[in-house]
């Protein structure tokens, strides 16, 4: 059986070359395709890191001088730390809100601050997200310490002051277990890590990373100046009461928000849930067009797919004098069906095989095979070891999908007219006029 | 006892425009070993007739018994291995298979008897030596002419050793002196190996070198 659709392969290599060349390109975009998505949805099932469910973020700006709201006397950094504090008063036991805390780089958008944690030889860049110490920052977010601790437990000032906290991937970073005890240099100062929580990522849009909290203390606002860190960058996040859908929240909320949270120079100058925030952002990188495009390659397969299916459709269609003979010498139908599938089963490998070795080359080529998920940086694997990071086994697997696809494809193709022509008496075809 | 039973067949074709009944209350019985010419003109139902005596086509009326059993009878499956084992065809226009060698051509039905391919090979090479084409196993149809064209198509309808040969003017495409050739093939089939054969022919000489020759007018036998 194999041996006859072998030989009708060869024998119409004309014809079949082209119906080769387009399921080639066929496979190639399948392969550009499946694995973006296979790649998009790796990227999506990362876990966050913190509970992002009922989060929702407050703008707080201030007056510039040559608005009429400004006040000269509210605009030193003391009076600007109490201005927070009554923000944040209002917000905190505003209805709805389970609890606040004031933030600067906030986990979503703080790609721009990057301290260097340094310990003998190694070091370790991080992303920065500062806190204020005395809110609760890590319940708020929902960040755990791997020891077993509670988020709580990071904010009591006991614990939660003593130093530097930071994610596992930092700890990985500078070669140690996140339960050895570390002193690093930032800064130029020397800080110990007090505590070690689990990974999070930079931001929706990208993989974990290493993470440096650092918390201020409301009485050490000068500090904030030393670091660069100027109050503006400061806003507050809240976290939602069970059951309050924070879209709704924040239509509802907005405008009373905007009416009764500012103080001195300060006031709220906007209101966003989680997913606003991270759609803006997926938006900013250039996600939301490149999804587009996506689903412009995704129709386009869809169409090629198409394509692929009339023309073996036609192919077998034509078959059927061939097919009437053979079952004049005693083919039964399922003998035709078969010989027919077979045909397209062989065309359809030989076909994925050159297309995914022209995917592989453009892979090896183009750094497609330097993907950050393939990589460590720093000695720090940012995504965590899966089929999807180690290269010949992501390669396997997408090629089997892909293999698995066109097989559908060209098998629908060819089962449906080889059944009708297979059940035609052979008289029908074998007309001698 | 009769080889092939045709009892009160009709066959109506039935397309949009127009209803034709190529066959008419025809009774037929051929028996084993006889060599029958069909004749009669163009359009007359002469193929019909072959097609449906040799179970490629269904009659819309009336009964085909061959060698005891009844074709209606039969499934799919059935049939498929009652054509193999017991009908070999002959067409005018040969109808190989251009994809496969003429070895591979001769071979198809015994692929479906599932006999290993060594068997088959030496099988096919027998036949193929008794019609004088064994020096052309591996050409293609593309590369034959018509005579050794049809020699192909007569191995392959014997190969498998059918008692029943039916040739639907087998010579229809082939001029008089290859035609001969042709004839000459099919009486040996019939007087050496004991074949029964029907053939449709225009050929008056030829059908006088038969047995028996049925005439068809419209549909109906005359004769
Ligand atoms: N598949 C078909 N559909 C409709 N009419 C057909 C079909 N096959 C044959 N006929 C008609 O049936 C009649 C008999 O045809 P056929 O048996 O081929 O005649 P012959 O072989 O004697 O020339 C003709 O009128 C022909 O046009
Ligand atoms: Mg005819």
């Amino acid at each position: 059986m194999i041996r006859i659709a072998l030989k009708n392969l060869w024998s119409q290599r004309r014809v079949y070359g082209w119906v080769s060349l387009e399921l080639i390109i066929l496979s190639i975009l399948a392969w550009v395709i499946v694995d973006e998505v296979i790649v998009r949805s790796y990227y999506g099932n990362q876990p966050i890191g913190y509970d992002s469910d009922r989060l929702a973020y407050l703008n707080i700006t201030t007056y510039p001088d040559y608005s009429p709201k400004y006040s000269a006397a509210s605009s030193d950094s003391v009076e600007m730390a109490k201005d927070f504090d009554r923000l944040y008063e209002r917000i905190s036991t505003w209805p709805g809100v389970e609890s606040a805390t004031i933030v600067a780089y906030e986990i979503e958008s703080r790609s721009g601050y990057m301290p260097h944690l340094v310990s003998g030889t190694d070091t370790v860049p991080t992303y920065a997200t500062f806190y204020l110490a005395e809110t609760p920052f890590f319940s708020t977010y929902g960040i755990k310490p791997v020891d077993g601790k509670t988020p709580e437990e990071l904010e009591n000032p006991e614990t939660g002051y003593a130093g530097l906290i930071v994610t596992e991937s930092v700890m990985d970073g500078l070669g140690k277990t996140p339960q050895e005890t570390e002193v690093v240099s930032i800064w130029g100062m020397q800080q110990n890590i007090a505590a070690v929580t689990n990974n999070v990522r930079l931001n929706s849009a990208s993989p974990q990373n290493t993470t440096l909290f650092y918390p201020i203390h409301r009485s050490n606002v000068g500090l904030m100046y030393s670091s660069q860190i100027n109050m503006d960058n400061f806003a507050i996040t809240i976290r939602l009461k069970d059951g309050i859908d924070p879209a709704k929240f924040v239509d509802e909320n907005r405008n009373a928000l905007k009416e009764k949270l500012t103080s001195g120079n300060l006031y709220m100058s906007n209101i966003e849930t989680y997913s606003q925030k991270s759609a803006k952002l997926r938006y900013n990188l250039g996600y939301t067009n490149s999804n587009r495009i996506g689903i412009f390659l995704a129709i386009f397969l869809v169409n090629m797919a198409l394509g692929g299916i009339g023309t073996v459709w036609l192919q077998t269609k034509r078959r059927s004098g061939e097919a009437g003979v053979m079952k004049a010498f005693g083919a039964r139908p399922s003998h035709i069906v078969a010989i027919l599938i077979w045909e397209g089963v062989i065309l359809t490998t030989i076909t994925w095989i050159m297309g995914s070795l022209i995917f592989l080359q453009y892979a090896l080529k183009s750094g497609l095979a330097e993907a950050e998920y393939f990589n460590t940086f720093d000695g720090v694997r940012y995504y965590p070891e899966s089929w999807v990071t180690d290269f010949w086994t992501h390669f396997g697997i997408v090629a089997l999908i892909i293999l698995a696809l066109m097989l559908v494809a060209v098998v629908i193709g060819i089962w449906i007219p080889a059944r009708r022509i297979a059940r035609v008496d052979p008289a029908v075809t074998l007309k001698d006029e | 006892m009769a080889l092939i039973t045709l009892d009160k067949i009709s066959k109506l074709y039935r397309t949009k425009e127009i209803e034709t009944l190529a066959l008419d209350n025809v009774n037929l019985t051929v028996d084993p070993g006889e060599f029958v010419s069909v004749m009669g003109p163009s359009g007359c139902g002469k193929s019909t007739l072959l097609n449906i005596m040799g179970l490629l086509d269904r009659p819309t009326e009336g009964t085909v018994t061959i060698d005891g059993s009844k074709a209606s009878a039969l499934g799919d499956r059935e049939l498929a291995r009652f054509r193999n084992e017991n009908l070999g065809f002959i067409f005018q226009s040969f109808h190989l298979i251009e994809s496969l060698s003429v070895l591979d051509n001769v071979e198809v039905p015994l692929i479906y008897r599932g006999i290993g391919a060594r068997q088959r090979h030496e099988m096919a090479k027998e036949v193929l030596d008794k019609v004088g084409l064994s020096n052309r196993l591996k050409h293609h149809p593309s590369q034959l002419s018509g005579g050794q064209c049809q020699r192909v198509a007569i191995a392959r309808a014997v190969v498998g050793n059918p008692k029943i040969i039916l040739a639907d003017e087998p010579t229809g495409n082939l001029d008089s002196k290859i035609g001969a050739e042709i004839m000459n093939l099919l009486h040996r089939l019939n007087t050496d190996d004991g074949r029964t054969i029907v053939m449709v022919t225009h050929n008056e000489l030829q059908a006088a070198d038969t047995d028996r020759v049925v005439r068809f007018f419209d549909g109906r036998r005359t004769e």
